[in-house]
């Protein structure tokens, strides 16, 4: 019983040591990580839209893919846009993406905040290789039509099913 | 056994991948490029000698029953924290690693030098293992990843990802002073590649071995 108890205690002592380890260098690390995640959002809008000079940011939780809409606004207060930030979780792992829509309802540009797919597999699905097709589309079309046939069926379904998702929310919100 | 075969033995003649053919998945699947291989390399290093270090120091105080959990508490540990340090200081690296990055915590390389040789030597002597080891499944990474990128695409581009090369180079370029980047050969870019690189250096490594046996006998 007595040695029962010894072994419990050991391994619970390195996970509670290893534990506090880790606290203290995510304590560490944290603020650093969100704040480059700020900086690399802020710098994705205005790779999104050049002409950016104020933005509204909105938070949605409605269930759906989009986390986030952004009306964009130029020096005139004029709107030039939208961005969506929309994510999922496939087999492979998380693709999360920043879309930036015109007034018009076309696709300007994306920016792939997160792909986290398997390596060197998932390439086609790329945006230099598969997700250029999406770019200068009108946001609302027939997703179910696109063709995911590429070499990497699963992310670029996914990578579909992110733009229908803002798709339909777009329709619903302009 | 003295420091420097600690620290040398890993390179040669005991070197993980080529000799032990430990730790295979991140040297096919991160050599693609000579900097994600250093990079993988310096972290492999890191962790490898931190858990060294702490399985040796606390194997005395371990029941063998619960041995290899601890162990691998340990090094999940170590290899969480590097993670999140690589994600805040190196984000780009941390990007390019993606998945290879969590799964050091099962690369086999970890586990059986703390199993092997840190779990029965006295912290240092653990210490300056993991460096060698670590050193030696590095110089692998970047031997198969120089191959591949100098023939996938026919440059060597440093300064994408670690934050230590500061402005972008391409070595190729400072060596010879021509860019023969037209003569790239794609598949050595692709996982094919790297079973292809890594087969045929072990094969020489084999013929120059049973060469030199031969030779001896």
């Amino acid at each position: 019983m007595k040695e029962k108890l010894l072994t419990g205690l050991t391994l619970f002592l390195i996970a509670a040591v290893s534990g506090l380890l880790l606290d203290q260098v995510n304590s560490l690390t944290q603020p650093v990580i969100i704040e480059a995640r700020e900086d690399r959002i802020l710098s994705a809008y205005s790779a999104l839209f050049p002409m950016l000079d104020s933005f509204e940011a909105t938070d949605v939780d409605d269930g759906s893919a989009v986390s986030s809409r952004v009306v964009v606004y130029d020096a005139q207060a004029n709107v030039l846009g939208y961005i969506y930030q929309v994510s999922a979780v496939n087999g492979h792992g998380s693709i999360a993406l920043l879309v930036g829509i015109n007034g018009a309802g076309v696709v300007v540009d994306y920016v792939e905040l997160e792909f986290n797919q398997t390596p060197g597999i998932s390439a086609p699905a790329r945006k230099s290789n598969y997700g250029i097709t999406f770019l200068s589309q009108p946001i609302e079309r027939d997703y179910e039509a696109v063709d995911v046939s590429i070499g990497a069926t699963n992310s670029a379904s996914t990578l579909r099913d992110l733009f229908a998702a803002v798709s339909a929310y777009h329709g619903g919100s302009v | 056994m003295k420091s420097t075969e600690l620290l040398t033995r890993g390179l040669t003649r005991e070197n993980p991948v080529f000799v032990m053919l430990l730790g295979m998945c991140p040297a096919l699947a991160v050599t693609a490029r000579v900097e994600t291989a250093l990079g993988m390399g310096l972290l492999v290093i890191l962790v490898l000698t931190l858990s060294n270090l702490f399985v040796s120091l606390v194997k005395d105080y371990v029941p063998s029953q619960i041995r290899v959990p601890s162990y691998i508490v340990i090094i999940a540990a170590f290899v969480t924290m590097i993670s999140m340090l690589t994600e805040a200081f190196a984000y780009d690296l941390f990007v390019s690693l993606g998945v290879f990055l969590p799964l050091i915590v099962v690369n086999c390389i970890i586990l059986g030098r703390a199993e092997s040789f840190a779990s029965k030597n006295k912290p240092i002597a653990s210490m300056l293992d993991g460096i060698g080891m670590g050193l030696g499944f590095s110089l692998a990474l970047v031997i198969i990843s120089s191959i591949r990128e100098l023939l996938s695409s026919g440059t060597i581009v440093f300064g994408e990802y670690l934050p230590f090369f500061a402005t972008p180079g391409d070595i190729t370029q400072l060596i010879a002073g021509v860019n023969v980047s037209d003569y790239g050969i794609a598949v050595f870019g692709l996982p094919a590649g790297a079973f292809l690189t890594v087969g045929f250096i072990l094969a020489i490594r084999q013929g120059m071995q049973i060469r030199k046996q031969g030779a001896s006998a």
